[in-house]
């Protein structure tokens, strides 16, 4: 068994070539989102930063550094948005993991249901198509709203190597550079004042990496999947990857170094694109309707925005 | 062969059993062993180690760790997304 590198204890995490104890892993996983954070210049001196918590780990672990880092620093404001798109026997736990923890920490925490906003649970929109793929547009489209709404400068999120792994395959295997232009640790190629600026400080960190850090950290975190994530394209990349990761250690991280690389010229290449107002909402978007306000009328949804 | 309901692996190492808990799966396994490093025990259950971390009792542990059969396992799912 490998010592600690730095201090020779008992290890808690191993990488491929050095181990940490427990205090030396926090040090390590810590210094490595604030690098994120610095090298990518995802805080500006003066932010009101709307972090999109689930509950789970990832964005729990967001929400607590940006918090540390909020508590140093005056200019720097965080609260919480948690969208609940009714998923029983998941969302509805970490709902009460999300409220604990901004309880303890003192953060307002601010909570929009489907069930409210559009009149149906995802279970319910389940039966009328896939349900990932309802979920995933109404959720943006309701942490952008409310974000803006509530006057953030940018809106956090807890993606993290993996996620964004499978994002740059999905989008590879699609042949949709354009959406992948969309990604990095600091999103957006056009900007609009109705976009609010998305930021990923855990963008270099596995699922590994943050759960071993929350475990350590003792956040009231669940370590359960979404029920629907089964269903998905994600998550058959998402197995690939882990395969590969497996057998050839570091090809998560080659893959992102590879597409951070190449991301400034996707930058560059779709930033000129023009860009619509969605007839019903106003919301910016690439056709004459949005994504959301096509699925509001499609499935005869009441949405207070889509006029 | 089962043991109360929850599921019983031989690998034909000791007679002593070792209480394992999946999470992801919410299982309750005991496994008939005198000791195992836990990436073998990993291996045994066909799990991924990138996809899990093992905690032994109540401790987190690296993949080298000896797990032995007084030792209470929970094998963690490190995805949580969705």
């Amino acid at each position: 068994m490998m010592a600690c590198k730095e201090c020779s204890a008992n290890p808690v995490f191993s990488l491929v070539n050095r181990s940490f104890c427990r205090k030396h892993y926090i040090e390590y996983y810590e210094s490595k989102v604030l690098r994120t954070i610095r090298n990518y210049h995802l805080l500006g001196k003066e932010e009101n930063i709307a972090v999109a918590i689930s509950g789970g780990k990832d964005s729990t672990t967001t929400l607590y550094i940006l918090n540390q880092i909020a508590k140093q620093n005056p200019k720097i404001k965080i609260f919480g948005i948690l969208i609940d798109e009714g998923i029983a026997g998941y969302r509805d736990k970490t709902l009460k993991d999300a409220q604990k923890f901004c309880k303890k920490h003192k953060i307002k925490l601010y909570v929009y249901s489907f069930k409210k906003e559009f009149g149906k649970t995802l279970d319910e929109l389940s039966k009328f198509g896939y349900p990932c793929s309802i979920c995933g547009v109404f959720r943006r489209m309701l942490l952008n709203q409310k974000a803006r709404e509530l006057k953030a400068t940018k809106l956090a999120t807890g993606h993290n190597l993996d996620d964004e792994c499978q994002s740059v395959i999905m989008n590879q295997i699609k042949v949709n550079w354009q959406r992948s232009a969309t990604l990095g640790p600091i999103t957006g190629i056009i900007s609009d004042k109705k976009f609010i600026t998305r930021i990923k400080p855990l963008y270099l960190v596995s699922d590994k990496e943050t759960a071993a850090y929350a475990f350590l950290m003792k956040f009231p975190v669940m370590h359960t999947e979404c029920p629907y994530i089964h269903d998905s394209f994600r998550h058959d990349v998402r197995n690939a990857l882990n395969d590969l990761e497996e057998k050839h250690p570091g090809s998560k991280n080659g893959i992102i170094n590879s597409f951070l690389e190449i991301l400034p010229d996707l930058k560059r290449k779709y930033s000129g694109g023009k860009l619509n107002y969605c007839k019903y909402c106003s919301d910016p978007c690439q056709e004459d309707v949005c994504k959301s306000c096509e699925l509001v009328k499609k499935y005869k949804l009441k949405f207070p925005y889509c006029k | 062969m089962h043991i109360e309901g929850e599921r019983y692996i031989n690998l034909g190492i000791d007679k002593r059993v070792m209480d394992i808990f999946i999470e992801k799966e919410n299982r309750k396994m005991k496994l008939k062993v005198k000791q195992i490093k836990a990436d073998e025990l990993l291996k045994k259950l066909k799990v991924n180690p990138s996809t899990v971390l093992v905690v032994k009792n109540g401790s987190l542990v690296t993949e080298s760790a000896i797990l032995k059969d007084s030792d209470k396992v929970r094998i963690l799912n490190v995805v949580s997304g969705g």
